[in-house]
């Protein structure tokens, strides 16, 4: 006598039957015996959500399996080399599901046998066959490194997003070697080039207007992203930006930093997280900014955005 | 002689040469300036002063004062900055009216 589960829900009991008749379990088991590429250990292939196996047990103590085949085991894809002899002898294993079992097994309750779930069972298989017969998807990004002045924070304005924020650190930018050559725009995406760096410079697309749109498009063509257009964990670190302009004369930049406020350098004079009130600034919406009257939006900066 | 106007935040700040006869008076300014212990930070973010160098000292001239390595002169007129103002190249005229704006009296 043959225990048969079908192992492919998640919630309710899988579909069990017991192959009673002596020699339809014999046959089952030849087939098995011939088909020994698609037997394996329990739960030794495929382990996600739909059907994953067939599993066989020999339940009698006075009955020897055929040479070659354990009391129990199952059948199922365990990879592109065994899928087509694990399909068939999966399918001749569903097949003997009865349609209404003689034998009454407490299973039965929540998961009655029928025509419909046999169906359901052979379509799941052809599903799982389908999904191990594709060709593997690009390696998950490494995790970011590990850095105790970086922390990951959901964006509040659009949950979906994560970017970072940064230790504030104006020590690293003034000091005469670095301060009077790097500007806001150096600040904000965090990268010191000591070029008093232009949006769009580096790609052949900087601008003499200052407007939020043509500023706006510069600093894009640096591979700036408008907020809420999502950076995935590879461009880490991804820092938030803001963008404001003095109508006709110059822009502004400022970057979100760990403690909830914003930090800024106003061109060659001293990074700092105050605004022109000497107010600390937690929102470059509503901050004192002098003559830089219209504010623009706001951006995030990848790892692959670079400025000169 | 060498004069920046520290304006400028994104974009690289106005600077240009003043020739032999405005430097000679803006030395001659600068030298009848008194002592004086009024300095104002300048803000942020817009008008931050008039940047130049006499005598290997230099100098930011910002709401009528003058601040050097070593003192502060008193320019209670506004001499130096309206000055510089009057020689700004051609291309920097439209941030006259800004300029001018921000050299209100003192309270």
């Amino acid at each position: 006598m043959l225990r048969i589960e079908v192992d492919m829900f998640s919630g309710r009991p899988n579909p069990v039957w017991m192959i009673t008749e002596e020699e339809a379990a014999r046959k089952l088991l030849g087939a098995a015996r011939e088909m020994r590429a698609a037997v394996t250990k329990t739960g030794a292939g495929y382990n996600g959500l739909g059907f994953r196996e067939v599993r066989v047990e020999n339940i009698l103590d006075d009955v020897r399996a055929p040479r070659g085949l354990p009391q129990k085991f199952a059948v199922g894809p365990t990879g592109k080399e065994n899928l087509d002899a694990a399909g068939e002898l999966a399918r001749l294993l569903i097949e003997t599901m009865p349609l209404r079992s003689e034998v009454r097994l407490v299973e039965h309750a929540v998961t009655p046998l029928d025509e419909k779930l046999r169906e359901t069972a052979l379509e799941w298989m052809q599903v799982t066959a389908r999904l191990m017969r594709k060709p593997p998807g690009p390696p998950p990004p490494p995790p970011p490194p590990s850095n105790p002045l970086i922390t990951t924070i959901p964006d509040s304005k659009c949950s979906q997003c994560q970017y970072e924020v940064s230790q504030y650190n104006p020590a690293f930018w003034n000091n005469p070697a670095t301060q009077p050559y790097n500007n806001c725009y150096n600040y904000a995406r965090n990268w010191r080039t000591n070029t008093f760096a232009q949006p769009g410079r580096a790609h052949g697309a900087g601008t003499s207007i200052m407007a939020c749109n043509t500023v706006t498009a510069a600093a894009m063509a640096d591979g700036l992203k408008k907020r809420c257009n999502c950076l995935p964990q590879s461009e880490y670190p991804r820092r938030l930006m803001a963008l404001v302009i003095a109508p006709g004369y110059d822009y502004h930049w400022y970057r979100h930093q760990r403690g909830g406020f914003w930090g800024h350098k106003p061109g060659s004079t001293a990074a700092r997280n105050y605004d022109s009130n000497g107010v600390l600034i937690t929102d470059p919406q509503t901050c004192a900014r002098g003559p830089y009257t219209n504010f623009c939006d706001f951006f995030y900066a990848g790892k692959s955005v670079v400025i000169n | 002689m060498r004069v920046e106007l520290d304006v400028f935040s994104g974009r690289p700040n106005p600077v240009w040469q003043l020739d032999a006869q405005a430097a000679a008076a803006l030395v001659a300014l600068h030298d009848v300036l008194a002592a004086g212990t009024a300095w104002e930070a300048p803000p942020a973010l817009g008008y931050r002063g008039f940047l130049y160098t006499i005598r290997s000292d230099g100098c930011r001239a910002y709401h009528g004062a003058v601040r050097t390595a070593q003192t502060i002169l008193a320019d209670p007129g506004y001499s130096i900055e309206r000055f510089l103002i009057a020689r700004l190249p051609h291309d920097w005229i439209g941030l006259v009216p800004m300029i001018e704006g921000m050299l209100r009296p003192r309270e």
